[in-house]
């Protein structure tokens, strides 16, 4: 590690890590829950949060939640996003279970270069562009009275948040009621009501039957 | 708290989705007491309206109807502008019961800005219809609302509605709205925003709301909360921070999640407060209407069969009325020339004032037929169905299935061509529309087409007009696709669009509409009309005592010193007189060319104005006429309608310039191309 100015030891990053997670599944990070998620001892756990707010990176009062502090709050981030980056890429790309991804993931985030996190990143995201692109079918290629889900709206800006906003969030299930007289636009039935959309933007809709 | 209705003025402003009854609800709180205007600088209108009940004046104001809070239309963004930037009390949120789903993201949104709320589920005898029983007080809670059902095509709920939103003013801190908790991984980062946000002390901005549309990458936010941030920057790179954390996150985008967060609150909510009396209908009445109105092969045929009955009724009732009224201007003329003495005060009076209303009163009844068909037609729910069936032929123009409407009517009148573009969602297809519309060949052109075949192409007087409206049509789709290019380059208007339940309009609400479309065209066209008609009455009478348009006059010198510009198209200077006076109305054009061709100035035997013009025409250069006048400015009744419309005198000009300067062009491309040819 040696992006940051202060060097933080493995053990420190996975504390902070434990905070920002449990913080962001309660709201709260004390002393004991984050034992807990790390399964140690409460002692020790005291003994971190001190040398972290040393380094300016928690506040904590005793008796009191830990608070992760602004540039706490980063360093706890960039150290969850490996992970979860390391993570994703043990999964979708080597196959790996997600507990067996999860222990690997912790083993390798501290040592990785951030350089190689970054390509690895990329990586993981062609991979995963690559996939949707050849196997799923796109709206506009459907018949009229296909029912299936969305799985995914491609289109960026302007056309795929309208999309989104009008209900076509992955997971939702439609039906292809007709196509008009000439062909386009196409009509779908979707959470409950009639919405009709060009061919050209249900061409953005990738769709599991 | 009190003090603050000091002035016993409570704002109101109505939200809702497209179609949920929203105009209804506002219609029925307001009576005939609302103002319509435009909102500052753009197209999209703007209704307000006053209310008393309670002791307290409620100031209604209705929102553009939007499916989110996001910047992406300018209805979108008016209507947030409104919400964030003006004094509100109280938002009153109008929910189409039979569609809660979708409705309510909307109000997700609403919700997070934090403005004291009352949600109006209208047409809540649908939900039962539909097989649904609400939980109100239960659904009120959740979301921290107040819930009141309506039915506001009958009136039902209206007065309820008030009380709950004077409740809600008066009392802000009794009920908090509660918004949507999104994604956890979504949450931590707002609460980690929040805790490192400095706001200055004097901003107003919702928190909450404005942090996540940031997240979102929603840029109108993200200013907003730069402005309002003692560090702007350093707040904007922490947002920015966020959002690629969550990004990498989810593997994907924010929005999605975002969205998905949304719509899974609504589902939760939904599974709490409604019970289910009986399963769905499998067919809906919709569905069965829609097998036959948009079947693959009737639903074309249908859909031009009612075009051309609209078309007829508005033309042929319109045109019957118009004709009476004409007939009472006319007798109101003779009546004022008999009992008057002649002199210019009598002249001004029936050829300028009376001549001009005149012309504006005519327009009267097709605009309000048509206003009534069109009102039906978009309140059942079909107008949605016209623009599905003709999308396709119209998106090949560069147009939206929409405009078709205003262009067929451009075939009748160009004036409420105009008008009928208000269908239209976008202001760029809506001013793309009103651009290409007067292309469309108008009734008040044919008199002047049937004049000139009938001296020069007798045997093939029906094609050579046909060409003439082929040719305008061709332009118009010519010139939509130039503009398209031009000047709406990044705008594909994408065609998202619902096609609502069919609905039975209300009568009342058709009343209002066609009455407030009548009406503004008589305040803000009619003066337009009106001034002209002067100015070109006094161009033409001045000097006084010169027989009323002839060549003496101020005109007849202008038509001189204009002659070198229609020279190369093959015309004189009678012809450049009476284009000039067509500018008044195309009617006038042959009445024009009769006062300076026909005996008057003459004195000598009575020639008929077709000698007159089968000497100084050939077949050419009236072929040349006939395409100048298809093409140049309308009419100064369609100008006027225009600039109402455009609510810009930039686009008003432009459409002027741009009309005069293609009518030359191809003026002279046709006029060249016959001399070229020998014929000229």
């Amino acid at each position: 590690m040696s992006e940051g100015p202060k060097q933080l030891t493995r053990s420190m990053e996975d504390y902070l890590e434990a905070i920002y997670n449990l913080k962001s599944r309660t709201d709260v990070a004390r002393v004991k829950d984050i034992a807990r998620e790390m399964a140690v001892k409460m002692p020790s756990v005291t003994g971190a949060i001190h040398a972290l707010a040393e380094k300016g990176l928690v506040t904590h009062n005793p008796y009191d939640a830990v608070e992760l502090t602004d540039e706490g709050f980063d360093r706890a981030r960039g150290v969850a996003q490996r992970h979860a980056a390391i993570k994703g890429f043990l999964t979708a790309v080597l196959g790996l279970t997600g507990d067996d991804a999860e222990a690997e993931a912790c083993a390798i985030e501290h040592s990785i270069r951030p350089d190689t996190l970054n390509r690895l990143l990329r990586f993981v995201e062609s991979a995963r562009q690559g996939h949707g692109h050849s196997e799923r079918p796109r709206l506009s290629q459907l018949d009229a009275g296909a029912r299936g889900r969305i799985a995914l709206v491609c289109g960026r800006g302007h056309i795929g948040k309208r999309l989104l906003e009008m209900g076509l969030t992955p997971g939702t299930p439609f039906e292809v009621v007709r196509h008009a007289p000439l062909g386009d636009p196409v009509e779908i039935k979707v959470r409950g009501y009639l919405l009709s959309l060009r061919k050209s933007e249900a061409e953005h809709i990738e769709v599991e039957l | 708290m009190r003090s603050r209705y000091a002035r016993n003025e409570i704002v109101v402003a109505l939200a809702g989705n497209p179609n949920s009854g929203k105009t209804t609800v506002f219609n029925e709180l307001t009576g005939s007491r609302q103002h319509v205007g435009n909102w500052p600088g753009v197209t999209v209108e703007r209704k307000e309206g006053t209310v008393s009940k309670f002791g307290v004046t409620f100031r209604i104001v209705d929102l553009p109807g939007i499916y989110s809070l996001s910047a992406y239309s300018q209805e979108e963004i008016i209507a947030r502008d409104f919400l964030l930037g003006e004094k509100v009390d109280v938002i009153v949120n109008v929910v189409d019961s039979s569609n809660l789903e979708r409705n309510l993201y909307l109000t997700t949104q609403l919700l997070e800005l934090g403005i004291g709320m009352v949600v109006a589920l209208n047409m809540f005898d649908m939900s039962e219809k539909l097989g649904q029983a609400l939980n109100l007080k239960k659904l009120g809670n959740l979301i921290g609302a107040s819930v009141v059902p309506t039915q506001a095509s009958r009136g039902e709920g209206m007065e309820a509605l008030l009380a709950q939103a004077l409740e809600v003013a008066q009392c802000g801190t009794c009920e908090q709205p509660r918004s949507a908790r999104h994604n956890p991984e979504i949450e931590i980062e707002i609460a980690g925003l929040e805790k490192r946000l400095r706001l200055r002390p004097d901003c107003s901005l919702p928190v909450r709301w404005v942090l996540v549309k940031a997240i979102e990458g929603d840029e109108d936010a993200r200013r907003r909360l730069a402005e309002c941030s003692l560090d702007g920057d350093g707040t904007l790179a922490a947002v920015e921070r966020c959002r690629r954390h969550l990004e990498q996150h989810f593997g994907g985008d924010v929005e999605a999640v975002i969205a998905n967060g949304r719509y899974g609150f609504i589902g939760g909510l939904l599974r709490e407060v409604v019970t289910r009396t009986k399963p769905p209908e499998a067919v809906t009445v919709t569905d069965r209407i829609d097998r036959i109105l948009l079947h693959r092969w009737l639903g074309v045929p249908v859909f031009l069969a009612m075009m051309l009955l609209t078309f007829e009724l508005t033309f042929d009732i319109g045109g019957h009325l118009a004709g009476y009224l004409g007939h009472g201007v006319t007798g109101l003329a003779a009546w004022v020339h008999g009992v008057m003495p002649p002199g210019p005060l009598e002249s001004l009076l029936t050829n300028g004032v009376i001549a001009g209303v005149g012309g504006v009163i005519v327009f009267l009844p097709s605009i309000a037929v048509m206003f009534t068909l069109i009102s039906f037609l978009e309140d059942s729910g079909y107008m949605a169905r016209a623009a599905f069936l003709m999308d396709r032929s119209m998106h090949a123009l560069g147009l939206h299935g929409k405009s078709f409407i205003p262009m067929l009517m451009g075939f009748g009148c160009n004036v409420p061509a105009v008008m009928a573009t208000r269908t239209l969602e976008t202001s760029e297809d809506r001013i793309l529309t009103i651009l290409v519309s007067p292309l469309m060949s108008c009734t008040a052109r044919l008199p002047i087409y049937i004049l000139f075949t009938g001296v020069f192409f007798s045997e093939r007087g029906a094609w050579v007009i046909f060409s003439i409206y082929a040719l305008g049509v061709l332009l118009a789709v010519a010139s939509g696709k130039l503009f398209r290019k031009l000047l709406f380059p990044k705008a594909v208007s994408p065609f998202v669009m619902e096609l609502p339940p069919y609905r039975l309009p209300t009568l009342k609400g058709t009343i209002i509409h066609v009455w407030e479309r009548t009406s503004l065209f008589l305040t803000k066209a009619g003066t337009l009309i009106l001034a002209a008609s002067v100015v070109i009455w006094v161009l033409g009478s001045l000097p006084w005592g010169t027989p009323f348009g002839t060549e003496h006059t101020l005109v007849g010198r202008i038509g001189r010193v204009l002659e070198p510009i229609v020279r190369p198209l093959g015309l004189d200077w009678r012809a450049g007189v009476a284009l000039f006076f067509g500018i008044g109305a195309k009617e006038i054009v042959v009445s024009t060319l009769g006062v300076l061709y026909g005996l008057g100035s003459s004195g000598g035997a009575p020639r008929s104005l077709q000698t007159a013009l089968a000497q100084s025409f050939t077949p050419f250069t009236a072929y040349t006429f006939m395409v100048i006048s298809l093409i140049y400015v309308p009419c100064i009744a369609t100008v006027a309608a225009i600039k109402r419309e455009t609510n810009s005198w930039r686009w008003t000009l432009f459409s002027v310039t741009y009309s005069m300067c293609l009518a030359y062009a191809v003026g002279f491309a046709v006029y060249r191309l016959g001399v070229m040819m020998g014929l000229g």
